[in-house]
């Protein structure tokens, strides 16, 4: 516990990492900023004068008319089938309205956050803190101090621990601290307006909050064990452009069936989302639908799948910095 | 490696080998080396550049592995050991090692911390090495002799028992190298041993009680200071006749070579032999000098043999 606190305060003193820190929060309080805007509701004046300037332009009466003759072109399926003209036009109208004013912003919706931007801040903290366990260890290795540090407690499987420790507990607490902190006032700003939080949605929020802290921590060791393998934070840098670039066109390439499944990015979204849905071009399903055989190629992966996949990753990066910390010579 | 003979000794090696495996092969860096540092004093540890001094020292602090061979500190088998031992260890190995963007004061708390060493000490120890009022300057700032002292400042934050030092006055002024070898003498006087790695002999000759000299990772003697400069004593002598003074002295314990107008006589025989055999020869001395050969020429004879030894034998593998 002694080797952790110091190593916590290693990192606390190091001026880069709390530069990560600093835009772990600064850059999801950017994208909950961006959320919020992009969201707000549209004042009644700004109703009026679009619907308005849209109502007089040519060719809107001429649109609305189109609308109220095939209605099923038009409405969404729900809408339909319209009971009588008087409901027809005044769908029709209301639809071409906001068609042409284009009014089309959405209020602000936690669910659908739970799809996007919940994603989105996650995403961004891992990466942040892939950086930040690299440039915490790579600093030792680049100074040279990491053999000053043995000459204290030579015991290399206790050093790594306590490395390796320490950028997960600050994941893990940045991770829940900012995901906690985002989510609540994004409830508060729905709270403010008005809207509705549907049933379930908070449970689902705690989850992914989890998740997303866990995923950081995870990077946050990523990027730790890679620079412990590699002795270099330019490498540990280099290694992740390279999975990002060409991880993908080899993973395409390989006689994998559904290479899709095995894309990195795709098992973080799915263990974030709790699961997501993805396209194959392999073994695709085909049903007949009346007017002929429909095929889709969709698939479901899942958190658990994502999760055993993305740990197996980790658990290889892991073991291999941890064999050769113990054993290589230390410079 | 554990016996009452090696109870006085503070580091001891048996048949140390350190290989290295390159693309062009296997260096052999340490081979079979014997090395045996006696309780208390000064023990300079002596070899030309590339000679296995550093690498000796990882392996005995555990930053390098041994490929063969055994080592102890304080009797403690090491690196098994090096947990129960490391406490009573203070080491400095090649330059000083520590985060640059993080204050000298910065530095000694963190190393301190990890062994819950008290904030007392960093104090104490910053104060030894002369850094009070540049504690919290950043280390990158620091000149070469200020960081060879903060490194000497973070081997007394242990109170070691041993002391390792590796080049320790690499880059400081005159006035820093007569503090540092002052400090070093007081140490080794006050009970704690020092190894001290130098390649500045007379620095070596200055504080040290005895002393190791390795070449291509060997070694090639070791014993008090006193003994390896007393082990080729000569004689620079002036007579009249040195023909007859050479053939005098050739039937005897002597190694005779001309030296301008005088000869060099190289003996473990007493002065008083040499003027015996050339009065019972008839030849009468004008002038006989003791020359007593410094540590540096004792060093450059041994190493200069072994490198001629290495040429013939190989010192690679």
């Amino acid at each position: 516990m002694r080797l952790l606190g110091v190593e916590l305060t290693r990192l606390r003193w190091r001026r880069a990492c709390l530069v990560l820190m600093v835009a772990s929060v600064l850059v999801p309080a950017l994208i909950w900023a961006g959320t919020v805007w992009g969201t707000r509701p549209y004042s009644g004046a700004e109703v009026q004068r679009a619907t308005e300037q849209a109502q007089a332009q040519p060719g809107f009466d001429q649109e609305v008319r189109r609308c109220e003759r095939k209605p099923e072109q038009y409405l969404a399926p729900d809408q339909l089938p319209v009971e009588d003209e008087a409901d027809a036009s005044e769908q029709c109208r209301a639809l071409i309205t906001q068609w042409w004013t284009g009014l089309f912003r959405e209020p602000l919706d936690l669910e659908r956050e739970l799809e996007g931007s919940g994603i989105g801040i996650a995403i961004v903290m891992a990466g942040l803190m892939m950086l930040l366990g690299a440039t915490f260890v790579g600093a030792d290795w680049a100074s040279g101090s990491m053999s000053n540090q043995l000459l204290f407690e030579p015991r290399r499987l206790r050093v790594y621990a306590a490395k390796a420790g320490a950028v997960v507990v600050t994941g893990l607490l940045l991770g829940l601290a900012v995901g906690a902190l985002w989510w609540a006032a994004l409830a508060g700003v729905a709270n403010a307006r008005d809207l509705p939080i549907a049933d379930g949605v908070t449970g689902e929020v705690g989850w992914q909050v989890v998740r997303g802290a866990v995923l950081v921590a995870g990077a946050g060791l990523a990027g730790l064990a890679t620079t412990m393998l590699f002795r270099s934070t330019v490498a540990t840098l280099g290694i992740l452009f390279a999975v990002v670039i060409a991880g993908t066109f080899l993973i395409a390439v390989l006689p994998f069936e559904s290479p899709e499944r095995w894309m990195p990015h795709l098992n973080v979204v799915a263990w974030i989302a709790d699961g997501t849905v993805y396209y194959s071009d392999d073994g695709q399903t085909c049903v007949d639908d009346g007017t002929g055989m429909v095929c889709s190629g969709e698939r479901v992966l899942g958190a658990g799948a994502a999760a055993a996949y993305l740990l197996s990753i980790l658990g290889a990066v892991v073991a291999a910095s941890l064999a050769t910390f113990t054993r290589r010579d230390i410079p | 490696m554990s016996s009452a003979a090696t109870a006085d000794l503070v580091i001891e090696t048996r048949g140390l080998r350190k290989e290295f495996s390159g693309r062009r092969g296997t260096r052999v860096a340490v081979q079979d080396l014997d090395l045996a540092v006696p309780r208390g004093g000064v023990h300079g540890f002596l070899g030309p550049n590339g000679s296995g001094k550093t690498t000796t020292i990882r392996m005995l602090l555990g930053l390098a592995r041994a490929t063969r061979g055994e080592m102890a500190l304080f009797g403690t088998t090491v690196p098994s050991g090096l947990p129960q031992v490391i406490d009573r260890v203070g080491a400095v190995v090649e330059m000083p090692k520590f985060l640059p963007h993080f204050t000298g004061r910065q530095n000694l708390t963190i190393l301190a911390r990890s062994k819950g060493i008290a904030a007392e000490r960093v104090d104490a120890a910053v104060d030894t090495v002369g850094l009070t009022g540049r504690d919290g300057d950043r280390y990158r700032a620091y000149s070469l002799g200020m960081k060879q002292r903060l490194a000497i400042a973070a081997t007394l934050l242990k109170d070691p028992q041993l002391l390792i030092l590796d080049e320790p006055t690499n880059g400081l002024d005159p006035a820093g190298i007569r503090e540092i070898r002052e400090t070093i003498r007081t140490l080794g006087e006050s009970g704690v041993t020092v190894l001290l790695s130098s390649h500045i002999l007379a620095e070596v000759q200055q504080v040290c009680t005895s002393a190791t000299i390795i070449g291509n990772g060997r070694l090639l003697a070791s014993g008090r200071v006193e003994d390896l400069l007393g082990a080729s004593t000569s004689y620079r002598i002036v007579v009249d006749d040195p023909d007859a003074a050479r053939r005098a002295l050739a039937e005897g314990p002597y190694d005779v070579h001309t030296d301008g107008t005088s000869l060099r006589v190289e003996t473990q025989a007493p002065a008083a032999e040499i003027t015996r055999t050339l009065g019972e020869a008839g030849v009468w001395l004008s002038e006989l000098t003791s020359v007593r050969p410094d540590l540096e020429t004792v060093f450059l004879e041994l190493t200069s043999q072994d490198t001629l030894g290495n040429t013939q034998g190989g010192g690679q593998a």
